[in-house]
């Protein structure tokens, strides 16, 4: 979810009836879609996205700059999305290996990976099975930096924990899911030098 | 062919993995979210300051209340196609920006607030004074999905109660004529003020390579609904001829724009 237009965001700010709709359109089909991956199924993650929006419209005077509107509703909405998921605890929680190393430099916009084009859909079907088998939060934070596209530092603010925290969340959920993939699905460079050297 | 270093190869791998968790996020994303039924349940639950004026399906009078929100009987005898889905399922135009009410009245919506932002309408400014009433349209904007015209309904002397179009005609240069369209026309707020309208038409086909539409909108006749009393059919017709681009690409699906209070039973 980028930056929302300032003037809706001041529209429903008024309690207008006409921007608030606007602005529930423009964000409901994300919030429930967040909730999704996150682990909810659909309908409980709709009345998650109802919440979350109920919740931040008799907030909404607290908003002061329209233009902070999106990572403020991250924050309700995640915050909506946890209540829920620690309800249910319906998956097992699988403990964290010891953390593997962040890459240094996170882009936002990373360039076309090689093999994005070769990722069939057992592949992208095991990961998706080991996104659901981690800890609330960890699925969580994994959703909004991944789904969503923010940044470390706002995966903290949705979550109300540090950035050192955040970055260990991520980085523990993510070496689980490397290590969790099934072996043969995922392709060593041994495997690629192998191959390189028989067609060389 | 030198040998990665270890370091290059966690790397390699953690952004490997990086993209198999994104590329299996987005495809798990991939479905429809329908709005308009869950917005009913949380506008129940909300208190909105201020309701935007609407024409009431209870102004109707005697008038059929087919007007208000289903496809206008067109003059000629010719298949109903019945009315454009006014809000429609929505679908994913994350991160877009909406404008405000700047060039249709007080209505917005997805598409309608693309078009504003965007700048995409065109000023047309015709005025036409019939039977006591000038219609003046604003604004029009066509593309693949839509033709919307926003207009209005001013009378010459002060007149109470809503006016809104009885019947109409658009066709374009081809000799097309538009599918049965809806209309929305925000309540007058005095007995000299405008009725500010938009009418949601269903497109025109034109012949590929087509850049421009030159349209002919007819609005034969009005309704006149007093709060009190029966409604008043004015005769015109007011008779528009204008070009607007033609957009070959959608800019999104249907023409969904917010429902009058009480909503829509769409």
């Amino acid at each position: 979810m980028r930056e929302i237009d300032s003037a809706l965001v001041n529209a429903w700010q008024r309690g207008d009836e006409s921007g608030t709709r606007a602005l529930f359109n423009a964000i409901y089909p994300y919030a429930v879609r967040m909730g999704s991956l996150s682990g909810l199924p659909v309908d409980d993650a709709r009345e998650c996205a109802q919440d979350a929006f109920t919740r931040a419209y008799e907030r909404r005077t607290q908003l002061r700059d329209a233009q902070a509107f999106a990572l403020w509703f991250h924050r309700i909405l995640t915050h909506s999305i946890l209540d829920q998921l620690t309800r249910r605890q319906r998956l097992r929680v699988a403990p964290l290996d010891d953390a593997g190393e962040l890459v240094e430099d996170w882009q936002r916009n990373a360039p076309a990976q090689p093999d994005e084009a070769a990722l069939d859909a057992e592949r992208r079907d095991e990961m998706w099975r080991q996104v659901q088998r981690l800890a609330p939060r960890a699925r969580l934070a994994i959703t909004l930096r991944y789904y969503s596209d923010l940044s470390t530092r706002e995966v903290a603010e949705a979550l109300r924990i540090s950035e050192g925290n955040a970055r260990t969340l991520l980085s523990r959920a993510l070496a689980q899911l490397r290590q969790r993939q099934a072996p043969d699905m995922s392709p060593t460079h041994e495997h690629l030098r192998e191959v390189d050297h028989i067609i060389r | 062919m030198r040998s990665p270093t270890p370091s290059e190869t966690d790397d390699r791998s953690l952004a490997d993995n990086e993209a198999l968790v994104r590329a299996t996020l987005a495809e798990r994303a991939g479905f429809d979210v329908e709005c308009e039924r869950d917005w009913r349940l949380v506008a129940s639950r909300l208190r909105f300051e201020e309701a935007p004026a609407r024409v009431a399906a209870s102004q109707a009078g005697k008038a059929p209340a087919a007007w208000m929100r289903g496809a206008l009987h067109r003059a000629r005898p010719r298949s109903w196609l019945g009315a454009v889905m006014l809000a429609a399922t929505c679908v994913a135009l994350m991160g877009v920006g909406f404008a405000t009410f700047e060039w249709a009245g007080p209505f917005v919506g997805q598409k309608l607030g693309l078009i504003g932002e965007q700048r995409l309408y065109t000023t047309i400014n015709q005025s036409r004074d019939d039977a006591g009433v000038t219609i003046t349209v604003d604004k029009a904007y066509a593309d693949a999905g839509n033709v919307y015209i926003a207009f209005r309904i001013q009378p010459d002397q002060a007149a109470s109660g809503t006016l809104v179009p009885a019947s109409y005609e658009l066709t374009d240069q081809y000799g097309e004529e538009a599918g049965a369209g809806d209309f929305q026309c925000a309540a007058r707020t005095s007995a000299t003020a405008p009725a500010i309208c938009v009418l949601d038409s269903p497109p025109f086909h034109p012949p590929a390579g087509a850049t421009s539409l030159t349209l002919t909108f007819d609005v034969l006749a009005l309704y006149r609904v007093p709060s009190n009393g029966d409604s008043q059919r004015i005769a015109g017709p007011w008779h528009f001829e204008f070009t607007v681009p033609f957009h070959a690409k959608n800019l999104g699906p249907g023409g969904p724009y917010a429902q009058p209070a009480g909503g829509a039973s769409r």
